[in-house]
């Protein structure tokens, strides 16, 4: 349930005032850059496809009915913005054989996770989600790095709850399997 | 990669995995973003009651244009109609006149003159 105060800022920013929009914007664009830098492993696309993504909100804020919240709405359009690239499979190939030549010039394409990667046990963590099926991945991402109720995912991914559920529990065995598979001799 | 580090991984559990996820490092938000963003939010003309009006004016008006049209097309064929029922003859009982209408056995009409079968007692 939503408070008043709430429910008065979402009619704000669904009447386009600038103000709240702005506050909005202020809240949720470092979420959804982050969303996207994880889906991409690329900095620049992250970035325009944020850009896109809000460009988008504010040119459809009307059909916004707060059935979900703000950041689920936004996590929405900018998941459509990722399929709508084209270049996902490009960039995870990249990523991928980036991080397994493991040589200085790695750490400059990995902007955004750098600070990710320089970690061994999370550059790990990070390669093994990158090895899930992209519908996996989605899920770990969006369920752990970006906090989401599978209520919420649901919403995002326009399909069940249960499903959504169910599917992260199974990204989540796979990643388990990736990473003991690495350590074992 | 360290003895430690591997009986860690061996000693992996879900919730661990869990407990990991959640803990990755932030990813590093370019500096000039915000900017951006906050280029991208509307201006707030469009937001209030005359952007609403606006926005929804060709809607209202065809929704109005279409509205006259039917109405108008109504009273068109109820004025038709009333003239059409205005100009057509008062019904009358066939039989009244001398020429009298029977349907025979098969369903078809024969014509009596009853002024003739009156006066001669044949058809």
């Amino acid at each position: 349930m939503r408070n008043r105060s709430e429910r008065r800022n979402l009619k704000d920013i669904r009447q386009g005032q600038r103000e709240a929009c702005e506050q909005a914007a202020r809240q949720h664009y470092k979420a959804i850059y982050r969303f996207l830098a994880y889906l991409t492993g690329d900095a620049s696309l992250a970035e325009d496809l944020t850009q896109e993504t809000f460009v988008a909100a504010w040119a459809n804020i009307r059909r916004y009915r707060a059935r979900a919240s703000f950041a689920t709405w936004l996590h929405k359009i900018a998941y459509h913005k990722f399929i709508d690239s084209g270049r996902r499979l490009q960039r995870h190939a990249a990523l991928i054989a980036g991080l397994k030549q493991d040589s200085p010039d790695v750490q400059e394409t990995l902007d955004p996770l750098h600070q990710l990667t320089s970690d061994e046990h999370s550059r790990l963590l990070y390669e093994a989600m990158h090895r899930l099926e992209p519908f996996e991945h989605i899920t770990i991402v969006l369920h752990y790095i970006q906090g989401l109720s599978f209520r919420e995912m649901a919403r995002v991914l326009d399909e069940p709850a249960g499903t959504v559920k169910w599917r992260t529990s199974q990204a989540l065995k796979r990643l388990k399997e990736f990473l003991t598979n690495r350590v074992q001799p | 990669m360290t003895t430690n580090q591997e009986q860690k991984r061996q000693d992996l559990t879900l919730k661990s995995l869990e407990a990991d996820l959640r803990r990755l490092p932030e990813v590093q938000i370019p500096e000039t973003l915000q900017a951006k963003i906050l280029a991208s939010v509307p201006d707030g003309k469009a937001g209030g009651p005359q952007g609403n009006w606006v926005r929804r004016w060709p809607r209202v008006c065809g929704i109005g244009i279409a509205t006259a049209a039917v109405l108008i097309l109504g009273l068109v064929f109820m004025a038709n109609y009333a003239l059409f029922m205005s100009s057509q003859p008062p019904v009358t009982d066939l039989n009244d006149g001398p020429t009298r209408y029977v349907l025979s056995d098969q369903n078809s009409l024969l014509i009596e003159d009853t002024n003739h079968v009156n006066s001669g007692g044949q058809r």
